[in-house]
């Protein structure tokens, strides 16, 4: 079941509220509590009811180790530890990684392993993480006690259950256990909505536009123009932005309407001056899961030196990049991203700061050329549109010169080109309207966080939320095909 | 926001621009634009209601060629650019409900070269989004550029499924068009084995039903058909295993036609009828099915 889908806003979501504020209203906050942990399995069961038995092993078994581990002394918390981190790692490796290995093994041996095709189960690579730092947590004894269904709800909570962001036990037990999350909001429900709302709409009516000419760039163009090749990966760059941070937004929406809040997961980060600024303000719970969980460690294994750091952040970035995909495209994606962070950190050390707008420049681009791996089938792909980028299949399309565009009819000729091909005159003018705006919202305007933060349920802030939903209600209804990027992880 | 909500769908199911609600015998609809929408949803419901036959092909059966001049009531179901397997699926939604009478295949290499959908018109969420949706924003949009430009409005006859001619071809010298095209010419007359599969499915289900099948091989002017000759025969002998014998056949590519090829009045372009050369075929279609 997916947030932009009318099954979802239109049935589930009105069903499970008003059950549990009816179950909180006639004291029933235990019985609350289970209907939300019923509904959430009941959401994740909708994609595929087999894996419910997974998700439900995963949780009982992290439960059952992580309250063993904590009872034990020595090297026998340590073996429950081990145990807890091999059953996480083992879950993820085989319904992600499995072919991966197999298909790398065959490569290097020539051993004709048949691969097994496994479904990837939704949001594993989620609430694996969640629940490995839970149990790292337990270890280190730094996690309260709680019961069997805080431990559920915790897990499948079903706003951030399938693409996260992925929270933190810290954050989200006390919430659970509190009594104000059991009371009705009206200020909660009113900023849920319109957070719902903006979610909604960035992924349903703006970054699905953008998809289009990413698919026709990335997917269906054997070469690729400078111009193409630009307006292609900048698309990208836009849909993911707009899709995973117009997901987290829905997530965060949706969780504070059953008072709960869900720490914000992406913060302008297209406005970034550098790349460690850059991963403050992209996918910032996987940020600090990756801090606390990965680099953390590292450094302290290491050793705490400039040196042993950098190597630190480049492990870091290479497990990060792995979590993505089990691809060696992903892989390489991450190794960029250690790099240009090891980059970064060694300029600063050299303490030459130079204009914000060139830092903004080469942060972005950066950024924007990384990403073109990660969209790639293979590096094939990435090549074809790199190579575009800087111009080794020509300026223009063939058959297309500046002249030609440079008229009062550049619209209808910008239109020509193959990258829009499959795109009618009206789509290309939405299409175009809304790029327009788009830019200009990542790079000037206020973020759904920061307008959270400045909400009051006034008829201003209504307005928006009825036309935010009208429009995307508009899109989510159209029959164009629709994709999730961050299901895929 | 439900008030919202409630009154644009209602008013589209008010408007039923694609005949989905209610009995819509008796009744004429006509395409404003989207054919592949507009044709997959009457299929579901106008087309078997009104409707004992069908004539199905790519766009050289679709542009010009009024199946008014067939015995009995045939709807030109053709796609522009379509293929095969998209035609399939408009063609499953009316032998749900209809039995046929008549079933009219326009076959062109064309149609068996792939069996991708090559949009998402033919989509079953098509009936969700007619309640509405941006689709139905643009669809109403077309709607007043058809009423307020006539003259560009190819659908302006379409109530039995068939449209006009391109306005960029009407003034086109076609004569000078075909011997232009002559040494560039070339057909792709590879057939794709799931499109041959959906083929063999739609003559298999319509037999079942006892439909009268009528196949005809779209003519191509006589001086393109000699380069592509080989080829042609080629196709001819990849489709013949799925034909019956005594099934109704009429090749526009023989000999016995060649009064129809060498006459480059028949076309508007190398590929497509003019409204003589589709009054001719229809005439010999007719006599055909009426045999």
């Amino acid at each position: 079941m997916l947030f932009n889908s009318f099954v979802f806003i239109i049935c589930f979501l009105p069903v499970v509220f008003a059950g549990y504020t009816l179950l909180n209203r006639r004291h029933l906050p235990v019985a609350a509590k289970g209907w939300l942990v019923f509904s959430s399995l009941f959401f994740y069961g909708w994609w595929n009811v087999k894996y419910v038995p997974l998700i439900l092993v995963s949780i009982g078994a992290n439960y059952f180790i992580a309250q063993t581990m904590q009872s034990k002394v020595g090297k026998t918390r340590k073996a429950w530890f081990v145990c807890g981190l091999v059953f996480n790692v083992a879950l993820l490796c085989y319904f992600k990684y499995v072919d991966f290995f197999l298909a790398n093994l065959n490569a290097l041996t020539g051993a004709g392993f048949d691969l097994l095709h496994i479904a990837l189960p939704l949001g594993i690579s989620f609430f694996t993480l969640q629940q490995l730092a839970f149990q790292i947590d337990a270890y280190e004894n730094i996690v309260e006690s709680h019961g069997l269904l805080d431990y559920f709800l915790f897990v499948s909570f079903f706003p951030q259950l399938v693409a996260g962001p992925i929270v933190h036990h810290k954050q989200m037990m006390p919430q659970f256990e509190s009594l104000r999350s059991k009371v009705f909001s009206y200020d909660n429900v009113c900023a849920g909505l319109f957070v719902f709302s903006i979610g909604l709409f960035k992924k349903t009516v703006v970054a699905d536009t953008f998809s289009l000419a990413v698919r026709q760039g990335f997917d269906h163009l054997p070469s690729l123009s400078l111009m193409e090749a630009w307006l292609a990966s900048l698309s990208y760059s836009f849909q993911i932005y707009f899709d995973f941070s117009g997901y987290s937004d829905m997530a965060i929406g949706l969780a504070l309407l059953f008072n709960i809040n869900i720490p914000v997961n992406f913060d302008s980060p297209f406005k970034s001056a550098s790349l460690i600024e850059f991963w403050n303000r992209w996918h910032i719970t996987l940020s600090n899961f990756i801090n606390a969980y990965l680099y953390t460690p590292f450094v302290r294994l290491f050793g705490f030196s400039f040196s042993k750091s950098l190597l630190a952040i480049l492990l870091s970035m290479f497990i990060a990049g792995f979590w993505h995909g089990a691809s060696w495209i992903f892989v390489f994606w991450g190794v960029l991203h250690g790099v240009g962070i090891c980059v970064n950190h060694l300029w600063k050390n050299l303490r030459r700061p130079i204009p914000g707008w060139l830092a903004w420049f080469i942060t972005f681009n950066f950024v924007n050329v990384t990403l073109v791996f990660f969209r790639s089938r293979n590096f094939a792909d990435a090549f074809k549109v790199l190579g575009g980028m800087v111009g080794l299949d020509g300026l223009l399309p063939k058959g297309i010169s500046a002249t030609y565009l440079l008229t009062p009819q550049v619209l209808f000729r910008l239109k020509e080109l193959p990258i829009f091909t499959g795109m009618t005159f009206s789509d290309f003018l939405i299409n175009s309207a809304l790029v327009l705006g788009s830019v200009y919202v990542v790079f000037f305007a206020k973020n759904a966080g920061e307008l959270r933060r400045e909400f009051k349920p006034t008829a201003k802030h209504l307005g928006w939320t009825v036309a935010c939903l009208a429009l995307s209600f508009l899109f989510m209804n159209s029959f164009a095909e629709k994709e999730f990027l961050y299901f895929e992880f | 926001m439900a008030v919202l909500c409630v009154g644009f769908v209602g008013f589209n199911v008010a408007m039923n621009e694609f005949a989905m609600y209610g009995d819509p015998s008796g009744q004429e609809y006509r395409i404003w634009g989207y054919e592949r929408a507009t044709k997959y949803l009457f299929s579901q419901n106008y087309i078997p209601a009104n409707f004992d036959g069908l004539l199905i092909g790519p766009s050289a059966s679709d542009v010009m060629v009024d199946t008014r001049r067939l015995p009995g009531r045939i709807y030109n179901l053709s796609l522009n650019g379509g293929n095969v397997c998209e035609l399939k699926a408009l063609f499953d939604n009316v032998v749900q409900k209809r039995k046929l009478k008549r079933l009219v295949i326009c076959l062109s290499p064309y149609i068996l070269k792939d069996c991708e959908m090559k949009t998402a018109e033919i989509d079953p969420g098509l009936k969700q989004s007619i309640l509405g949706s941006v689709f139905t924003f643009r669809f109403y949009l077309k709607k007043a550029k058809a009423l307020t430009h006539p003259e560009i409005d190819v659908y302006r006859e379409s109530w039995w499924g068939y449209r006009l001619n391109d306005p960029g071809v009407r003034g086109l010298d076609v004569a000078k068009a075909i011997r232009t095209s002559v040494e560039s010419y070339t057909l792709d007359t590879a057939i794709d084995p799931e499109a041959l599969e959906a083929f063999g499915s739609i003559l298999a289900d319509a037999r079942k039903v006892g439909t009268e099948i009528l196949i005809y091989h779209h003519p191509i002017p006589a001086p393109l058909f000699d380069r592509v000759a080989g080829r042609y025969d080629e196709f001819r002998q990849g489709v013949a295993p799925l034909l019956a014998d005594g099934e109704k056949v009429v090749d526009f590519n023989t000999k016995q036609y060649q009064w129809f090829t060498d006459d480059y009045d028949n076309f508007s372009d190398p590929s497509h009828l003019s409204a003589k050369g589709a009054g001719k075929l229809l005439d010999v279609l007719r006599q055909a099915l009426e045999l």
